[in-house]
C-alpha cells in the first residue's frame, strides 16, 4: 500500500521526468522544431483551457504573465549581468505583444523547487496565468539560467530551460528564453534576436547601421564618407546589400553583416537603388534606370544576369518581393501619380493595387503574404497604412507625425518604420495594429529600417 | 643685185613666195585658223585672269575667331561661374523655359571648352518619399542632359546622379527651401 509520502514522491518524481531540461549554448534560437500555424497546438502539449490564446487579423488576446526578476545568485552582491537578463528578458516579453506583464508590487514570494498549490493560488490572485521563475548560478566567467515556467491553474511547470552564457552573453540568454516562450505559446519563431538595418547621419553623413530589433547595440557598418541608403538583408542575414554613393552615380554593395569592406554588383546602369532580395536569397530585385527611364530590374544575387523587368517610361521604384518569391510589389507613376502595383516574378501580368490617395510608395509585403503595408500621403503628411489583399480593406496604423518607410518583424506582429513625431526623424517600433509605438533610435536622423527575417 | 641665171628664175620665184608665206605667220598677230581635225578637240587658250571685288559693298561684323579664356583651376569655381542650375516643379520632371535658356547656356559654354565634362545630379524637396524621389532625382537629371545633348554637347560628357531629397540645398521647411531643393544641379568633374 502506498503511504502519503510515496505518493509525493511518485509525483514529485513524474514532474522531473516531465519537465524537459535542455542545455542551450549562447547564441543558439532554442529548440529548433519547426514553427506550427496557429491552429496546431503549441508542441509543449495541449495548453490548459484556462489558458486562451487567440491570434486574430487585429488584434491578441494577451496571456497575463508574472515575471518576477531572477534572483542574484550571490545574495547582496551586486550582479549587473542578471540585471541585464531580467531587464531585456521583461522588455522583450511586454514589446512582443503576446504577453501582458502583471504589476511587480502584486507579486507574493517566490517559490521554492517546485510550486505549492497555495503559492500558485497567491500568483494567481495578481492576475496572472503564468509565472516565470528560476535562479542564476555562476561558475567561473559563466552563468547558468535555470528557468521554470508553472501554469498557475494547475500548478504544473509546463517548460524548463538551461540557459549558460558568459555576461556578455546575458542579453542573448534573456532573448534566447523570450523566443523560447513566444514559440511555446504561439508556436511562431520568436524575433528577439533579430536585427534591424538603417541609416543615420549622426555621424556625419549618411550611412548603414545595424541594431538589435529591441534597439540595443547600434553600430555602424559603412563608411562611404558620403551617403549610402536602401540597406536590405539577404534572407539568411549573413550579409547586406545597399546603395553607395562615391561620385557618380550609386552603385549596390554587398556587406557582410558584421562589417567589412563591400564588394560592388556592377549593373552598368547609371542607377541602382532600393535593393531587395528575394525569398530564397537566389536574386536582388532593385530600382534601375538608364537614360533616365527608371525601371525594376532583377539580377541574380551574385551580380549576374541583370534584366529590366518593367518596360515603361515613367518613374518605377521601391521593388518589394511576396513570401513566396512569385511576385513583386512595386511603386509607378504611370496613372499618373505613384501607386503601388503587383506583377509577377517575371514582370507580367501588372496590377494595380491602391486606389485610394494620391501617393502610395514603399510597399512592404507580411511575412503571410496576406497583407501590404505602405507609405500613403494624406493632406500634407504621410502615414504608415496596411491593405489586406484578400479583402482590399485598408486601414491607416498612425497618426502623428510624419511616417515612411515600414518593415515587417518575420512574426508579422510588428512594423518598424521612421516617423518624425518627436522632431528628428527616428526609427520606431509598433505592434502590427498600429498601437504601442516607440522609439528604438534618438540620436541623429534615422530611417529606412530593414528588419532581418532570422535571428542573428 | 643677185644674179639669178634665166633659167632658175621660175624655181627661184616659187621659193621666194615660199619663204615669204612662212615668214608671214610668224610677223602677224592674227591666229592662223588651222583646218579643223576631226579627231582631237580644239584645244582652248588661257583666258586672261579677272580681277574680282571680294569685300562686300555694306560692312558685315567679322566673324572673329573667339578669344577662349584659360578656365579657373578649381572645379568647383569654374560650375559656379559658368554653368548654371535649373529648376522644377513639385513632383514634376519637365523643363520650363527658364530651364531651357539656363540649358543653353550651358550648352555653350560646353561646347567652347570641349574638354569639361560634368555630372548633373537630380535633387528633390523632402516633402516626397525617400523611395520615390530617388527615381524622380534621376528623371530631373535625365531630362536636363537630354536637352544639353539635343543642343550639341556629347552624350559621354554628360554623367547623371540622383540624390533624392538626401542632400538638400536648403534646409529649410518652407516653399522657398523646397523650390530650392528642387534642382538639376551641375558639377564640373574634368577639363
Amino acid at each position: 500500500m502506498m503511504t502519503r509520502k510515496g505518493w509525493i514522491g511518485l509525483a514529485a518524481a513524474g514532474l522531473a521526468v516531465a519537465a524537459a531540461l535542455f542545455t542551450v549554448r549562447a547564441g543558439a534560437q532554442g529548440t529548433a522544431a519547426p514553427p506550427s500555424t496557429t491552429a496546431a497546438p503549441p508542441p509543449g502539449g495541449a495548453l490548459p483551457d484556462e489558458i486562451a490564446v487567440s491570434i486574430s487579423r487585429g488584434g491578441l488576446t494577451k496571456i497575463a504573465i508574472a515575471t518576477p526578476a531572477f534572483p542574484v545568485p550571490d545574495a547582496g552582491t551586486a550582479d549587473p549581468a542578471v540585471d541585464v537578463i531580467n531587464r531585456t528578458f521583461q522588455a522583450d516579453l511586454s514589446d512582443s505583444g503576446v504577453f501582458s506583464l502583471v504589476d511587480p508590487t502584486l507579486h507574493p514570494g517566490l517559490p521554492g523547487a517546485s510550486l505549492a498549490i497555495d503559492q500558485a493560488a497567491a500568483w494567481r490572485n495578481t492576475g496572472a496565468e503564468v509565472l516565470v521563475t528560476g535562479k542564476i548560478e555562476r561558475s567561473g566567467t559563466s552563468l547558468v539560467l535555470d528557468a521554470r515556467v508553472y501554469d498557475l491553474k494547475s500548478a504544473k511547470m509546463i517548460m524548463g530551460r538551461r540557459y549558460r552564457g558568459t555576461d556578455s552573453w546575458a542579453r542573448r540568454v534573456a532573448h534566447t528564453l523570450a523566443n523560447d516562450l513566444l514559440y511555446y505559446f504561439t508556436g511562431r519563431n520568436g524575433t528577439f534576436l533579430t536585427k534591424i538595418a538603417f541609416v543615420s547621419d549622426r555621424d556625419g553623413s549618411k550611412e548603414i547601421w545595424v541594431m538589435d530589433s529591441d534597439g540595443d547595440g547600434q553600430a555602424r557598418l559603412t563608411k562611404t564618407g558620403l551617403l549610402a541608403l536602401g540597406p536590405d538583408w539577404s534572407p539568411d542575414a549573413t550579409s547586406l546589400v545597399y546603395q553607395h554613393y562615391s561620385g557618380g552615380g550609386p552603385r549596390l554593395m554587398k556587406i557582410p553583416a558584421g562589417g567589412g569592406a563591400p564588394i560592388p554588383l556592377p549593373t552598368g546602369l547609371d542607377l541602382n537603388a532600393m535593393p531587395a532580395h528575394s525569398p530564397d536569397g537566389s536574386k536582388i530585385a532593385f530600382v534601375g534606370a538608364r537614360k533616365g527611364n527608371s525601371g525594376i530590374f532583377v539580377m541574380d544575387s551574385t551580380g549576374a544576369n541583370v534584366r529590366q523587368l518593367t518596360p515603361t517610361r515613367g518613374v518605377e521604384s521601391a521593388p518589394c518581393w511576396s513570401p513566396t518569391g512569385r511576385e513583386i510589389a512595386f511603386v509607378s507613376n504611370r496613372s499618373g501619380s505613384p501607386q503601388i502595383y503587383v506583377m509577377d516574378a517575371e514582370g507580367a501580368n501588372v496590377r494595380r493595387l491602391t486606389f485610394e490617395g494620391s501617393y502610395n510608395d514603399a510597399p512592404a509585403w507580411s511575412p503571410d503574404g496576406g497583407k501590404i503595408a505602405f507609405t500613403t500621403r494624406i493632406g500634407n503628411g504621410f502615414h504608415i497604412a496596411v491593405i489586406d489583399l484578400a479583402t482590399g480593406m485598408q486601414s491607416i496604423l498612425t497618426d502623428q507625425g510624419r511616417n515612411e518607410s515600414p518593415t515587417w518583424s518575420p512574426d508579422g506582429l510588428r512594423i518598424a518604420f521612421s516617423s518624425t513625431r518627436r522632431g528628428k526623424e527616428q526609427v520606431f517600433v509598433m505592434e502590427a495594429d498600429g498601437t504601442n509605438a516607440r522609439a528604438l533610435t534618438t540620436e541623429g536622423n534615422n530611417f529606412s529600417p530593414a528588419w532581418s527575417k532570422v535571428g542573428l | 643685185m643677185v644674179h639669178v641665171p634665166f633659167r632658175l628664175r621660175p624655181t627661184f620665184a616659187l621659193l621666194a613666195v615660199a619663204s615669204l608665206l612662212a615668214v608671214v605667220p610668224a610677223c602677224s598677230k592674227k591666229p592662223v585658223a588651222k583646218p579643223p581635225e576631226p579627231a582631237q578637240p580644239a584645244p582652248v587658250e588661257d583666258k586672261p585672269t579677272q580681277e574680282v571685288q571680294v569685300e562686300p559693298k555694306t560692312d558685315f561684323p567679322k566673324a572673329e575667331k573667339p578669344q577662349v579664356e584659360a578656365l579657373p583651376d578649381d572645379f568647383r569655381a569654374i560650375a559656379e561661374k559658368y554653368l548654371k542650375d535649373v529648376f522644377y516643379d513639385f513632383d514634376r520632371y519637365e523643363l520650363s523655359d527658364e530651364s531651357r535658356e539656363a540649358l543653353a547656356a550651358n550648352a555653350e559654354f560646353l561646347k567652347k571648352y570641349p574638354k569639361v565634362r560634368v555630372t548633373v545630379e537630380g535633387h528633390c524637396d523632402e516633402r516626397g518619399t525617400r523611395e520615390y524621389n530617388l527615381a524622380l532625382g534621376e528623371k530631373r537629371a535625365a531630362a536636363a542632359k537630354e536637352y544639353l545633348v539635343a543642343l550639341g554637347v556629347a552624350d559621354d560628357r554628360i554623367a547623371v546622379v540622383s540624390y533624392g531629397k538626401e542632400r538638400p540645398f536648403d534646409p529649410g521647411h518652407d516653399e522657398e527651401a523646397w523650390a530650392k531643393n528642387r534642382r538639376g544641379h551641375f558639377v564640373v568633374t574634368a577639363k
